[in-house]
């Protein structure tokens, strides 16, 4: 995903407050899988510097992620990590350049935490830019859905521990489409022309158009890939596209200046809280999926708070915190049952399938397989002629 | 001058032969122990010199061909023995993991007549990377026949199977009858054909190992003997010099003692070492990944009778491998000797325990004859579980694997300089006895 840092124009459905109050009739007892009794101690660093997106943590209604109560406020009540947050990672070119010159080639590291997205996260480790995760520290490493274990680039998780994930659909205002959109095709629609959002991600936009084309971008060769380029630019060419967007696909849905869009699961849900009857879906070809990852630089000098930075979060109980504030997919075990116990509009959430996607959804979701670097970077770089300066 | 007349010399007496010798003997001296020539101090040198440097020489030749074995075994455990048994036990990881999601895939297919792509992908991503890995133990195996012959079988068997899960695959695509047959004859190959080679390589890896261990010990033993009669004869020459000249020490003799000295230090310090860093090695990081296979297998022969369990019916024996794997784990929790080790083997515990739980309800489901629930419980908690613990084994052999490679590569690099030392040393040793005797014999001339 590639948001730039500014903040939402959206506020969201649940406070953090409402989710502990519906919690506290649950009580902690969903999340006995993570509760494994041990202590480690790897040095006296209570300090972790985070590089992370924007709105990605909960914080308070002036957007303070420091709030009383909060996730990093009780990350330094509870186990003593006080956190810079940082919510500065802004896409995964200019951001990860930031990576690349402040904790990779400054030494020690400027960040003891980084979250990029997950191919990018697969290049630092086959760098050897990645610390292995202290897995002494981290005993809710256990709490991993096994889904994100398998990836060949790093099985089990030795590297990174995920933090968020997403899908990539359609997102859609109905009154403008003037019916239900249900698949990829859609978006080339001549009666969209001009009132289409293709989103800014190239994997996730080639992804898009290889699933229209009936290719499989978990997959991906270079010709299918290269013909999904060629489609994206034959409606750009046709005046198809009204923008290229990041975030911004959500004020320009809300104002009515693009009818669909690709679109981000988690801005959506965002954007719903506000108007809700923009559909989102997952097309019935496919939607492509992808997570952000943390990712301790090698080097860094808190690699022991960072842990316990981590097995915090991978707690169920504050996983689902933070779930429910960014309303992206969890990859942490139990946190769909946190949810569900805690009732109310909680519970709601643990029903949606965008969060917690069935069985029949997880079908129709792609990652992006990649290809060689220079062919990745040939599309990098001919994408990057769409999109605005 | 006067001359003056000497008597006549008495004609020598005969003796008979041996006379000479009796009567020596009964006036109560002893038979010397060097010929009578060595009695003279040049005599003494020269006799010496010759034996010195033969004994150098052997113990050169024979501490440079032990050092020499010792080393190469210790690279060949480095380089080839150990990372081959880790291999084969990634090899397995990857195999049970092709085999879960190749099962996964096509249940789900007989139940919702839609290809699993997910697990399609999983299987075909794990089926490639042991291939690759089948390759890559092959190549750092060694000229061990059997155990190529056992890797051969893999290879032969793995090509098998994938022909067996796509003709699987078409024939339930096509809802034909024979599909749960071929994918029965698919798991059966893994199990037993796959299963039984992969336990050859190991136990051929375990016994190269051994042998490893033990190679070039008789012939240090002999070199260490050669050095420690080598040093036994410099202090007798210099003692014998000592007192023929009354001087306390010829510097060149000390030097060739020393450096005989430190040899000899070297044949006994350097394979102590290696064989201490070894049994580290043994101890902290093989003996776990030997444990570690042991949980893997029992929890791959688990899985596959599931499988079977829900493509034939009947019984499956399910418990011993319950009870093998939550002792096996006890095992690997009790020998972790550090932190990281017990949070692995911890973690280790918890992915089991989920898996066992998936796995029993899967059995009961399918004992209560509710094939389809139990079907998609396979498919959902089970093959989840299934690749969280496998994902698990792949990390404590991960770890043990860098812990076990840094101890053998300690033994190599203990026994490294072995090799040199008792070439060049007893050169030196040897050009100083040489000159030291040269330069006393020139003295006399």
């Amino acid at each position: 995903m590639t948001r730039p840092a500014s903040q939402h124009g959206f506020r969201r459905r649940l406070g953090r407050r409402e989710f502990l109050v519906g919690l506290g009739a649950v009580g902690l007892a969903a999340c006995t899988d993570g509760d494994v009794s041990r202590s480690f101690d790897l040095g006296g660093t209570t300090r972790v510097r985070m590089l992370n997106w924007a709105d990605y943590i909960d914080a308070d209604a002036d957007d303070d992620p420091y709030y009383p109560g909060g996730t990093l406020d009780r990350l330094a009540n509870q186990i003593g990590v006080s956190v810079d947050y940082l919510p500065a990672y802004t896409d995964n070119y200019s951001g990860f350049d930031r990576i690349v010159s402040d904790a990779v080639e400054t030494s020690p590291p400027a960040f003891d935490i980084v979250v990029p997205t997950n191919w990018r996260a697969a290049q630092m480790i086959a760098n050897g830019w990645a610390e292995p995760i202290p897995i002494e520290v981290v005993p809710n490493h256990v709490n991993i859905d096994p889904a994100f274990l398998t990836n060949a680039w790093d099985r089990g998780c030795r590297f990174q521990m995920p933090w968020q994930a997403g899908i990539t659909g359609i997102a859609y205002d109905p009154a403008l489409t003037g019916g239900p959109l249900t698949s990829v095709a859609d978006l080339f629609a001549p009666s969209l022309a001009g009132r289409v959002g293709f989103i800014g991600e190239m994997r996730e936009a080639v992804g898009l158009a290889m699933l229209a084309n009936g290719d499989d971008p978990s997959r991906p060769t270079k010709a299918a890939a290269e013909a999904g380029l060629a489609r994206i630019q034959d409606a750009v060419d046709a005046g198809q596209v009204g923008a290229f967007t990041f975030e911004d696909f959500a004020p320009k849905l809300a104002s009515g200046e693009l009818a669909a869009a690709m679109a981000w699961s988690g801005d959506v849900a965002l954007l719903q809280s506000e108007r809700p009857d923009i559909e989102f879906i997952v097309p019935e070809e496919g939607a492509i999926q992808w997570f952000d990852t943390m990712v301790i630089p090698a080097g860094a000098p808190n690699v022991a708070a960072a842990g316990r930075l981590m097995d915090f979060v991978y707690d169920p109980v504050n996983a689902a915190g933070i779930t429910e504030w960014v309303q992206y997919i969890s990859p942490v075990l139990g946190v769909q049952e946190v949810l569900a116990s805690a009732g109310g509009a909680s519970a709601e959430l643990a029903r949606n399938t965008v969060l917690f996607p069935d069985a029949a959804t997880r079908l129709r979701l792609f990652t992006w397989g990649g290809l060689d670097q220079a062919d990745e970077d040939a599309l990098d770089a001919q994408y990057a002629t769409f999109l605005p300066e | 001058m006067t001359a003056v007349q000497q008597p006549p010399l008495p004609p020598p007496e005969v003796v008979a032969p041996g006379a000479a010798a009796t009567e020596l003997k009964a006036r109560g001296f002893r038979r010397p122990i060097a010929p009578t020539q060595a009695r003279s101090t040049p005599a003494f040198l020269r006799q010496w010199n010759v034996i010195l440097l033969a004994l150098v020489a052997a113990f050169a030749v024979v501490g440079s061909i032990a050092s020499l074995v010792m080393r190469a075994a210790s690279e060949t455990t480095a380089d080839n023995t150990a990372p081959a048994l880790i291999g084969i036990q990634d090899l397995f990881a990857s195999v049970a993991e092709a085999n879960t999601a190749a099962t996964a895939a096509f249940l789900a297919t007989s139940a919702t007549g839609t290809e699993d792509r997910v697990n399609r992908n999983l299987y075909q991503d794990a089926i490639r990377r042991a291939a690759e890995q089948t390759e890559e133990v092959s190549a750092i195996i060694g000229s061990d026949e059997a155990a190529h012959e056992a890797l051969k079988q893999i290879s032969v068997s793995l090509n098998v199977y994938s022909g067996q899960i796509e003709a699987a695959n078409v024939a339930n695509s096509n809802d034909l009858p024979e599909a749960d047959e071929q994918l029965r004859d698919a798991l059966r190959v893994v199990k037993d054909d796959v299963g039984d080679a992969v336990a050859t390589v190991t136990a051929r890896g375990q016994s190269q190992l051994e042998t490893e261990r033990t190679t070039g010990r008789i012939l240090t033993w002999v070199a260490i003997a050669l050095g420690v009669v080598t040093l036994v004869a410099l202090l007798r020459v210099q003692a014998g010099l000592l007192n023929r000249t009354n001087r306390i020490l010829n510097p060149l003799l000390v030097l060739a003692t020393v450096l005989v000295a430190t040899v000899v230090g070297y044949l006994v310090v350097g394979p102590l070492a290696r064989g201490r860093a070894l049994d580290d090695a043994s101890t902290g990081g093989y003996d776990a990944i030997a444990t570690t296979s042991l949980i893997q297998t029992s929890a791959f022969d688990l899985q596959s009778q599931l499988s079977l369990k829900l493509l034939e019916g009947g019984d499956a024996e399910l418990e011993p491998l319950f009870a093998e794997v939550s002792a096996d784990i006890e095992a690997l929790a009790d020998g972790a000797d550090s932190a990281r080790e017990e949070a692995a083997a911890e973690a280790l515990r918890i992915r089991w325990e989920r898996y066992e739980t998936a796995a029993r309800q899967i059995d009961a489901t399918a004992e209560r004859g509710n094939r389809d629930r139990a079907v998609e419980l396979f498919q959902g908690e089970g093959l989840s579980t299934f690749n969280g613990l496998n994902t698990a084994v792949e990390s404590v052999l991960s770890d043990n694997r860098s812990q076990f490679i840094a101890g053998v590569s300690e033994a190599a690099d203990a026994v490294g300089t072995t090799p040199f030392l008792t070439i060049i040393l007893p050169v030196l040793a040897a050009l100083a006895i040489l000159l030291a005797i040269q330069r006393r014999l020139g003295e006399y001339r």
